[in-house]
């Protein structure tokens, strides 16, 4: 199996909520995609220098991992599953969106936290917190 | 605001998942505090296009 990680999941895993390499024993590949790069770049703090030289030695690293690209064919994917989305009255995050696009155009299994976004959308995504721990799109 | 360099990134391949966690395990560390803040900063640029379908 070859999973794609979404940006927001590894956020949460810096953030120390669980231990993200336990996910990946049996897993052949993992990816990001561009998706998650535009996410990274766009949350990178505002005000405080300081901070935001922490965050780039993390961001100089962190662009190390291979990235999947949001070409068109993985653009028209993700709107024709946001659109699905749509029939079944859920509006899902571009975000999720695009990142559902490039999963389903390459065969990769999303691992998130967003697992009713990516339902919604046709994609049963893995959610490494368990089933045990739902879940928690609204928090930060 | 100064602009951030990125590395070339290697599409060719996916990571194994132990390269991954090898990898992960190396990483720079943001700390609790900007860690939280700059994943807040992300759920909440993603929540902003999230609505309420027709």
């Amino acid at each position: 199996m070859e999973l794609l990680i979404d940006s927001c999941l590894l956020m949460e895993a810096e953030r120390g909520r669980f231990a993200l390499p336990e996910i990946d024993d049996k897993i052949e590949a993992v990816w990001i995609c561009d998706a998650g790069v535009a996410e990274f770049l766009a949350g990178q703090p505002v005000k405080d220098e300081g901070k935001r030289k922490r965050w780039r030695e993390f961001w100089d690293y962190l662009s190390q991992m291979p990235s999947l690209p949001l070409d068109r064919a993985a653009c028209e994917r993700a709107g024709e599953l946001s659109y699905l989305a749509r029939t079944k009255g859920f509006t899902v995050p571009l975000g999720d969106a695009l990142h559902a696009g490039v999963a389903d155009l390459h065969g990769l299994k999303v691992a998130t936290l967003d697992v009713e976004d990516f339902k919604a959308m046709g994609i049963e995504p893995m959610n490494p917190r368990g089933s045990k721990h739902p879940p928690d799109q609204a928090s930060a | 605001m100064g602009k951030v360099v990125a590395s070339i990134q290697p599409r060719g391949r996916g990571m194994s998942g132990k390269e991954f966690a090898a990898w992960w395990a190396k990483r720079p560390r943001l700390g609790q505090e900007l860690a939280d803040e700059v994943a807040q900063n992300m759920r909440e640029l993603r929540n902003a296009s999230r609505g309420t379908a027709d």
